[in-house]
């Protein structure tokens, strides 16, 4: 018996699942072990978003601090309606637009990962094709507000209505964004 | 291409057209190959985007940085229940109200009126003349009741704040006190559910998690009195 993880369609073995529930339930009882455990689980892929929606390492580094933080903060307040990775991602998102917010960003600033940086982990396989650097480079290279809502759409799956609920925005502006990114998009990778 | 053809291009990979325009546009895909091409050139970005690595690891350890700011939460341990188990819940609690007031001590030193939080407690200085046989609160009052009155005091001065606070909708102010006290009613009925049975762990767990609840709508609600 296994589940299937709804992105990647990896399959997580029950016992796995079994044993990520309890490390949440254990960090939701104080236990800061099995806070770490949550963190090495996920914290790949709050970096890759944090990353992405960023275009600064720097800056996403910080931000995967701080959204593991303020998980750590409000951990009393995550129900389980939602898996956990979800609760945490739309955490990250919002520690992001927050700190867009604050900060106004070092409007980007083009240090884009290389190869190396973005190989995928999924699966033990390292994938490090042209093409997705390209892509890569190209979204890090986007207006913030067009980037974001590429990410979040077109690379992480969300809807434009949970996006303008996480945003507190219009669905229309995002949907806007997104065309404006795919737009920027094409012409990039069309050069 | 045209900034409404590129619209329905996008509207029709993300599934947004209406029906009748759906199958106008698939009608128009069968016999312009241009419109197609633009399509496939669309839908493979689209695609290449989902398929991007979900993962990347950061170039330095990120834990360190998280751990040390972890705070006070990391004293909240949940254990299983020992012959010092009530001595443990009493030091849970005393932790989770260290941590409340950790979180309500603003940058800018806006804490809770710490002369509302000795009255409450039973700490406040005793008048010269001296009540006769006044005990001191160390020896009085267990760490576990001097928490919770802490914690009533603490919440009584935030509320009382947010209430003045004439930019805040009462609305929102109710909210904040009814979840407070349905958190306090399920705080209360575990911590009877605990004195009827002290060995039992699912009745731990779940009041530390209550306390962690309460103290997180608390620490909101310091921030809404913050960000007005």
């Amino acid at each position: 018996m296994a589940l299937t993880l709804e992105k990647t369609g990896t399959e997580v073995p029950e016992i796995a699942a079994d044993a990520a529930a309890a490390a949440v339930e254990r960090a939701r009882a104080g236990d800061a072990r099995a806070f770490r455990e949550l963190y090495t689980r996920h914290s790949g892929r709050v970096y890759a978003l944090c990353l992405r929606m960023l275009a600064d390492p720097d800056a996403a580094e910080e931000a995967t601090q701080d959204a593991f933080v303020r998980a750590w903060e409000r951990l009393g307040s995550f129900e389980g309606r939602a898996a956990f990775s979800t609760w945490l991602h739309r955490l990250a998102v919002n520690v992001v637009l927050d700190r867009r917010r604050r900060e106004k960003v070092r409007p980007l600033d083009r240090r884009i990962p290389d190869g190396d940086e973005a190989v995928e982990r999924t699966g033990g396989r390292r994938v490090t094709p042209d093409a997705a650097i390209d892509l890569e480079r190209a979204i890090a290279a986007l207006p913030p507000g067009a980037r974001t809502a590429f990410v979040l759409h077109d690379v992480e799956g969300y809807r434009h209505r949970e996006i303008a609920e996480m945003t507190n925005t219009a669905e229309g502006t995002w949907k806007a964004q997104l065309h404006r990114a795919r737009r920027l998009l094409r012409e990039a990778l069309r050069k | 291409m045209n900034e409404d053809r590129f619209e329905m291009l996008n509207d029709y990979l993300d599934d947004a057209l209406p029906p009748a325009e759906r199958a106008e546009l698939e009608r128009r895909l069968e016999t312009d190959a241009e419109l197609a091409a633009e399509l496939a050139e669309l839908r493979g970005l689209v695609d290449a985007a989902a398929a991007l690595p979900r993962e990347a690891a950061p170039r330095r350890d990120l834990w360190p940085g998280i751990e040390r700011r972890l705070g006070p939460a990391k004293v909240i341990r949940f254990r299983m229940p020992g012959p010092d188990t009530a001595w443990r819940v009493g030091a849970l609690a005393a932790a989770a109200a260290l941590v409340i007031f950790v979180l309500m001590s603003d940058r800018n030193g806006d804490a809770p009126d710490p002369e509302a939080v000795q009255m409450a407690a039973g700490t406040e200085t005793a008048p010269e003349s001296g009540a006769p046989g006044g005990a001191t609160p160390e020896q009085d009052v267990s760490p576990e009741a001097r928490m919770e009155l802490e914690y009533a005091a603490a919440s009584r001065d935030v509320l009382d704040r947010l209430g003045r606070d004439e930019e805040l909708d009462p609305e929102t102010v109710e909210v904040i006190r009814r979840n407070l006290a349905i958190i306090d009613e399920a705080v209360r009925e575990i911590r009877e559910a605990i004195d009827a049975s002290p060995d039992e762990a699912r009745l731990h767990h779940k009041l530390n998690t209550e306390v962690r609840r309460r103290g997180e709508v608390l620490r909101q609600a310091a921030d809404l009195g913050r960000s007005i």
